[in-house]
């Protein structure tokens, strides 16, 4: 009894060890890599390159102590410059991003690895000529991310790549940054074809600009965002446009400050969104589209210097009243703007209209869907509430004019 | 240690004079004859008070001198009555003499010799055919102390030690009860081992028993020098990498397991009890959890669950995804590690089986090295893991980190023999992580949890609560019931006995 149970296991044993052995042979077969063999992509610039091809230059991680270049000083008032703290730059133009890839990995020692790359920086300039044809690549292409972060760039994407920023060790931390900042600024590459493929057909991305800072330094920041329809960057829409469509969009954390007209700007009443909702509702009669947008923001009040006592309920419901118009023009202008500017649905109102009214935009509205947004009804009710008044009733500005 | 099997079993040795003949004074020739050579075995011969010859054997070191003076010598001496008017010595007057407790009568050269070795003294008179054991032992133990292997900050300080006697009465003493049965067994042709079945009648169940009984009856060693020999001829599967009997050398947590109907092996000249059957979680159970409350440890249980994963994936993963998978290390913590890596020579498998031998060599160094030199161990130790290798270029940062890690989380599992198997189960699977990547390492773990599967202890499934599913015993596994919720009774169906919540004596001593 005691031999048959020992020979059994002893054959296992004896096998279990010449596979552990055989595996020996296969070192440096299949597809190991040592991470000390790769080159750690950071973030991939598209600029065009004059005559019809696409250049791309890749932001490289430097791994051997000291980094590359040496490090800068943050307060030379210069854009670029000799690579970040740690990191290097390559760049190589050709028709096709294929193509230069393998033009890259001709000139890069080390295999290019795309696993953290997380940020694609288009330029103006390409994304003018249209950029489907480029994110074909990345999409086909098993490496590179398809999370990773779109921004359209103002000017050359590889001088903001070669920007070192105050904050981050290197502009591929500073992109991303910016990209959690902001919910509508965080459009990553699969999102940014979804929304192209889909029923609109515009999407909208970043557009990242050189500002200077009060240091005298140039640094990228994002101030507007970049239209781009059919896969051809169009035009970018700041400011309260730009607000109105990260109201419709559920963006937190907004402020928005209602002022008493024709009065100092100190007397005004700035509130902070906590919570947005937003409650889209199309209408189609058969020729025209009325879009009823029901919008609920919940404020707290971070300033108050206004005639409104809003710890007071009567005298909150008057500066309610006074928000939801404030709120209201600021969308229905972005609207507006969206129409008449760039006749491009940058809301996405093309999906709820799909949604409600299926057959009828498969037979008529989808065919004609341009020409039906531009002259789009829309009736917007806006029901603000503001849930907190602060931590402090009284006005302090009262206080000082006792 | 080698034990030489010595040419001749004692049986066989002196076959001449194992016969027992009616004449004491052929008896004590004899014994002189099998023990020729024997400085420490004591022949004394006196003279009764009627005159009658008799001779005294015994082991010395092994006798209390004084108890036999006071109650063999001195009564035999002085007060020696012959009751009839024959020549020789009959048993009865010599009983009749003796003050002594435990005396027995024996006419067999066999019993006599092995009695005498266990530390009994035999009073052997010429005239008669008996041979008289009288106990009176004595000999130099360790005092019962505190278990270094196994300390608990909070708990009983005492533990086995190597002497029968004072084990079995630390088990008696935390089971006051007549249940209690410890059943001697004499194993090892040449060293004649005392082996204790030490059960729980009722709560051990009768299947159980029969298979330890068979498997002890089967242990045909010449020697047995610690439970360890004992424990290796009662695995189901000796080619399992996993300890299948759980040791203690704590009483507490002995009494614990035979509470829950587990059956405690206790060897003679070992302070380490074997438990069977060990399932997987006892492993992972240390008697602090029961002695604290109950919520740390719950917490402390999960800990110890987590850190087992570790301490046998740990350093496989970090080799699977440093070479294989890179894309999976978040990118600030990737950027560090090509920084480190950068300086180092070696591909990450060579890197982290060169550390991993190094710990495994520092701690075996620590276990053995003399106290007195042990605290070099620690300072090399520091030196060889730590800043000083990596800044001779040897090893990266993270790698250090990822062995000093492993290290600490293969220290938390409280069975100091099932962490020895995790630490060499790393190896195989660091190789296959090395050559595979993230699929060798779950083809490891996948062929150890299969392993697993099919393991059993003593006819109980391995991973017992688990796999075969106890929703029963989850309340002890998943998190640490407190005590008061059910008067500690425990898992598996042989414990469903109507009589332990009847017998009294169990509760007060019921923590386990």
């Amino acid at each position: 009894m005691m031999r048959k149970a020992i020979r059994v296991p002893c054959r296992c044993m004896v096998s279990f060890g010449i596979a552990m052995l055989l595996l020996t042979t296969l070192t440096g077969c299949w597809d190991r890599t040592e991470l000390e063999q790769l080159s750690i992509i950071l973030a991939a610039g598209l600029d065009s390159d004059g005559n019809g091809g696409v250049k791309m230059t890749l932001q490289v991680f430097v791994p051997k102590e000291g980094g590359g270049g040496g490090q800068q000083s943050g307060s030379e008032p210069k854009k670029g410059g000799e690579g970040g703290g740690q990191t290097t730059v390559f760049s190589a133009s050709g028709p096709t991003l294929g193509h230069v890839l393998f033009e890259l990995q001709n000139k890069m020692p080390r295999y290019i690895f795309w696993g953290h790359a997380e940020v694609y920086v288009v330029s103006k300039d390409l994304a003018s000529k249209g950029v489907l044809e480029h994110f074909d690549f990345f999409q086909r292409f098993q490496s590179p991310r398809e999370r990773a972060l779109i921004f359209v760039a103002d000017g050359q994407a590889s001088e903001f790549l070669q920007s070192l920023p105050q904050l981050q060790n290197n502009v591929a931390e500073l992109f991303e940054d910016l990209g959690k900042s902001r919910a509508v600024w965080k459009i990553s590459l699969l999102e940014m074809v979804k929304m192209l493929s889909g029923d609109s057909g515009t999407a909208y991305a970043p557009f990242v600009e050189w500002s200077s800072s009060e240091l005298g330094v140039q640094i990228p920041s994002v101030k507007k965002l970049a239209i781009i329809k059919k896969d051809r960057y169009i035009g970018g829409m700041a400011g309260n446009d730009m607000l109105g469509i990260m109201l419709l969009r559920g963006e937190k954390r907004l402020n928005v400050s209602y002022c008493e007209e024709g009065e100092t700007p100190q007397d005004c009443l700035t509130l902070r969104l906590r919570q947005n909702q937003i409650d889209i509702e199309p209408h189609w009669d058969g020729r025209r589209l009325t879009m009823r947008v029901k919008v609920f923001p919940y404020m707290d009040a971070i300033q108050n210097n206004s005639r409104f006592d809003v710890s007071n309920a009567k005298e909150t419901h008057q500066a309610q009243l006074k928000t939801n118009q404030k709120i209201k023009r600021i969308i229905e202008h972005s609207i507006k703007i969206s129409q008449e500017q760039w006749q491009a649905d940058v809301f996405g109102f093309a999906k709820d209209v799909h949604r409600k009214y299926a057959k009828e935009w498969n037979r008529t509205i989808k065919q004609n869907w341009e020409r039906i947004y531009k002259d789009m009804d829309t009736e917007i009710t806006v029901e603000s509430l503001i849930v907190h008044p602060g931590s402090i009733r009284e006005k302090l500005k009262k206080i000082g004019e006792r | 240690m080698i034990i030489v099997p010595s040419a001749m079993p004692l049986q066989e040795a002196s076959d001449a004079n194992m016969v027992w003949s009616s004449e004491g004074k052929e008896n004590v020739k004899n014994l002189e004859n099998i023990f020729h050579h024997c400085s420490d075995i004591v022949f004394f011969s006196f003279s009764f008070q009627g005159g009658q010859q008799a001779s005294l054997i015994y082991v010395d070191g092994m006798v209390d001198n004084l108890q036999i003076d006071e109650h063999v010598i001195e009564p035999l001496v002085t007060r020696y009555e012959q009751d009839s008017e024959e020549d020789g010595v009959t048993v009865e007057s010599v009983r009749r003499t003796l003050t002594a407790v435990k005396v027995k009568t024996h006419t067999t050269m066999q019993e006599v010799v092995e009695l005498m070795l266990s530390g009994m003294t035999i009073l052997i008179p010429h005239q008669s055919d008996t041979a008289f054991s009288i106990e009176a032992i004595q000999f130099d133990k360790r005092s019962v102390t505190e278990p270094d292997a196994e300390s608990v900050v909070r708990g009983p300080r005492d533990g086995f030690v190597e002497t029968m006697q004072s084990n079995t009465s630390l088990l008696r003493r935390r089971i006051r009860s007549p249940k209690l049965k410890i059943q001697p067994i004499k194993r090892g042709k040449l060293t004649h081992t005392t082996i204790n079945l030490v059960y729980m009648e009722g709560l051990a169940s009768e299947q159980l028993l029969e298979e330890v009984k068979r498997r002890l009856d089967n242990i045909t060693l010449e020697s047995i020098l610690d439970s360890g020999y004992v424990e290796q001829c009662l695995e189901d599967n000796p080619y399992s990498p996993f300890p299948q009997l759980l040791t203690t050398e704590r009483p507490d947590v002995a009494s614990s397991h035979l509470l829950e109907g587990r059956v405690v092996i206790l060897v003679d000249g070992s302070p380490v009890a074997l438990i069977a059957p060990a399932l997987w979680v006892s492993f992972l159970q240390s008697p602090e959890d029961y002695y604290e409350r109950h919520f740390f440890g719950t917490i402390v249980r999960w800990l110890r669950y987590a850190s087992i994963f570790v301490a046998l994936l740990g350093p496989s993963i970090y080799v699977a995804v440093i070479s294989y998978h890179q894309e999976m290390i978040p990118t600030a913590l990737i950027l560090t590690m090509a920084k480190a890596r950068a300086q180092v020579p070696f591909p990450a498998l060579v890197e982290a089986l060169l550390m991993e031998l190094m710990f495994e060599a520092l701690r075996e160094a620590g276990a053995r090295l003399p106290k007195q030199v042990g605290s070099a161990v620690s300072i090399v130790g520091a030196l060889v893991i730590g800043q000083a290798a990596i800044s001779a270029g040897l090893v990266s940062a993270p790698m250090v980190m990822v062995v000093a890690i492993t290290g600490v989380a293969s220290f938390i599992v409280p069975h100091y023999n099932l962490g020895i198997s995790v630490r060499l189960l790393r190896f195989p699977i660091i190789l296959l992580s090395g050559f595979l990547g993230l699929i060798g390492t779950m083809m490891g773990f996948i062929l150890l949890v299969t392993h697993l599967l099919t393991l059993k202890s003593f006819g109980v499934p391995y991973l017992t609560g688990v796999a075969p599913f106890r929703s029963s015993m989850m309340k002890d596994i998943l998190i640490r019931q407190p005590v008061w919720v059910e008067n500690m009774t425990k898992e598996t169906d042989q414990m469903q006995n109507a009589e332990q919540s009847s017998d009294k004596a169990n509760q007060g001593n019921g923590l386990g």
